[in-house]
């Protein structure tokens, strides 16, 4: 694929060796915020640096997560240009090595922010310094949602085991493939195939398999041309609020239907157990993950955490150099 | 993984497992596929019509008849696999059966051993 599109959202055209996760998932309560802090709590306790990012641009409010009370500074502050850098909007937390960008309250402003301003924050966030940066993505397929999705390696979809919450999560994860594949038609100049065949799919299917099962017969070069850009999309799965081991189950479910209907990889990495005291926590703004540490849900966030970040890959491999 | 229709995917593809598998695997592959697809299942909520989630059914329930069969497992891969691969030269104009693979298998240990020995004999 030498002669790719450089599609300025996709972070598979990145070079950098920083690792960007962004959580997101579509509706509105299915606990990305409370994953976003509490991978990042988790994360800063085994000495690592880690910036998080409040992009939830139309209700931000990570800091209350972090239990943290207003800062002076905020992302309104470089949209406005009142600072020249984003690394300048950086607050402290109460946790040692973790550093967070808060989002503004002057939401009405934020939360419509235009494309040069999206696409200078992308650039910033992409050159800044820090090893790990969580961002934390609003509700809603909006374009912004989207491409801050498509900015991270790899984009954590947080889905509860509701059908409200599964069916906006497939309309998520279809609008950010839709998006990657309209950049690769726009750059192929395929647009009257695409239009051809997704007008004749429109009422019979949802899938995006059924795009590519119709493309393949009307131009094979094409259909695995577009087929092999998807592939770069690799998103991970996280099952918020699980009651018992079917909504484990579930989330494997989603992963398989997601890779033959969706055509693209996802990555199910564990379910986070419903737990009250996430509730209780909140009300209290102090983190779940400072007030109860060996739960069963902040285990499991651990265990997230650490897979995620590849801790679980390298201390498997440590073992077996030991071993051998 | 290449891009293929569902109708063309072998059944490990169908099942989502690699073709290495242990029966295990095999097994839990087969519970996750078909947690996935039963009708109930919220996993296909909105995504997957009707027709589409039963003829996927269909093809695990057929994959996982044959994949968790160690002999009918043995038996596809010799046709589907190795003897495509392998002996598809040899064997155009035949229909595939296991019988016919060990024949060309045999005709081709034939071939090898005359070409050796010619070769053999060649040598200073």
């Amino acid at each position: 694929m030498d002669n790719e599109p450089k599609v300025p959202m996709l972070s598979v055209h990145t070079d950098s060796e920083k690792t960007i996760w962004a959580v997101g998932g579509g509706k509105g309560g299915t606990g990305k915020s409370f994953i976003s802090s509490s991978l990042a709590i988790h994360l800063s306790s085994l000495k690592e640096d880690v910036v998080l990012i409040d992009a939830d641009l139309g209700g931000p409010n990570l800091h209350t997560f972090l239990g943290m009370e207003e800062s002076d500074i905020d992302l309104g502050h470089f949209f406005t240009n009142k600072v020249a850098k984003l690394q300048d909007t950086i607050s402290l937390t109460p946790f040692e090595g973790l550093r967070l960008i808060k989002g503004t309250e002057n939401v009405l402003f934020t939360s419509n922010i235009n494309y040069y301003k999206k696409l200078k924050l992308i650039r910033h966030i992409k050159t800044f310094n820090a090893k790990r940066v969580i961002i934390d993505i609003g509700t809603g397929t909006s374009y912004n949602c989207i491409d801050f999705f498509l900015l991270s390696n790899p984009g954590i979809l947080v889905v509860n085991p509701e059908p409200t919450a599964i069916e906006n999560a497939y309309y998520f994860l279809k609008s950010c493939i839709i998006r990657i594949l309209k950049f690769y038609i726009d750059h192929y100049g395929i647009q009257d195939l695409a239009k051809k065949v997704s007008d004749q799919i429109q009422d019979t299917s949802k899938s995006i398999y059924s795009f590519f099962s119709e493309i393949i017969s009307h131009d094979k070069f094409y259909a695995d041309l577009l087929y092999r850009a998807l592939q770069r999309f690799n998103p991970c799965l996280i099952i918020n609020k699980a009651r018992d081991e079917r909504d484990v189950l579930l989330g494997e479910s989603i992963a398989n239907v997601v890779q033959k209907y969706l055509v693209v990889e996802l990555k199910f990495m564990g379910a986070v157990p419903f737990d009250e005291n996430v509730h209780w926590s909140l009300k209290g703004i102090t983190p779940f993950m400072i007030n109860h540490p060996d739960s069963e849900a902040a285990n499991a966030i651990k265990s997230i955490a650490e897979k995620l970040s590849g801790r679980n890959e390298s201390k498997r491999i440590a073992i077996e150099a030991k071993v051998s | 993984m290449s891009l293929k229709k569902i109708e063309e995917m072998n059944h490990y593809e169908i099942l989502n497992v690699n073709r290495s598998a242990s029966q295990q695997e095999i097994q839990k592959a087969y519970i996750i596929a078909k947690a996935a697809y039963q009708k109930d299942s919220l996993a296909h909520y909105n995504l997957v019509s009707e027709s589409e989630r039963k003829e996927m059914m269909t093809q695990i329930e057929r994959a996982y008849l044959i994949l968790s069969h160690p002999k009918k497992r043995k038996k596809y891969d010799l046709r589907t696999f190795h003897y495509k691969n392998e002996n598809k030269e040899a064997s155009f104009y035949r229909q595939s059966t296991q019988k016919l693979v060990i024949e060309d298998g045999e005709k081709k240990g034939f071939w090898t051993r005359l070409k050796n020995k010619i070769f053999f004999l060649r040598k200073p």
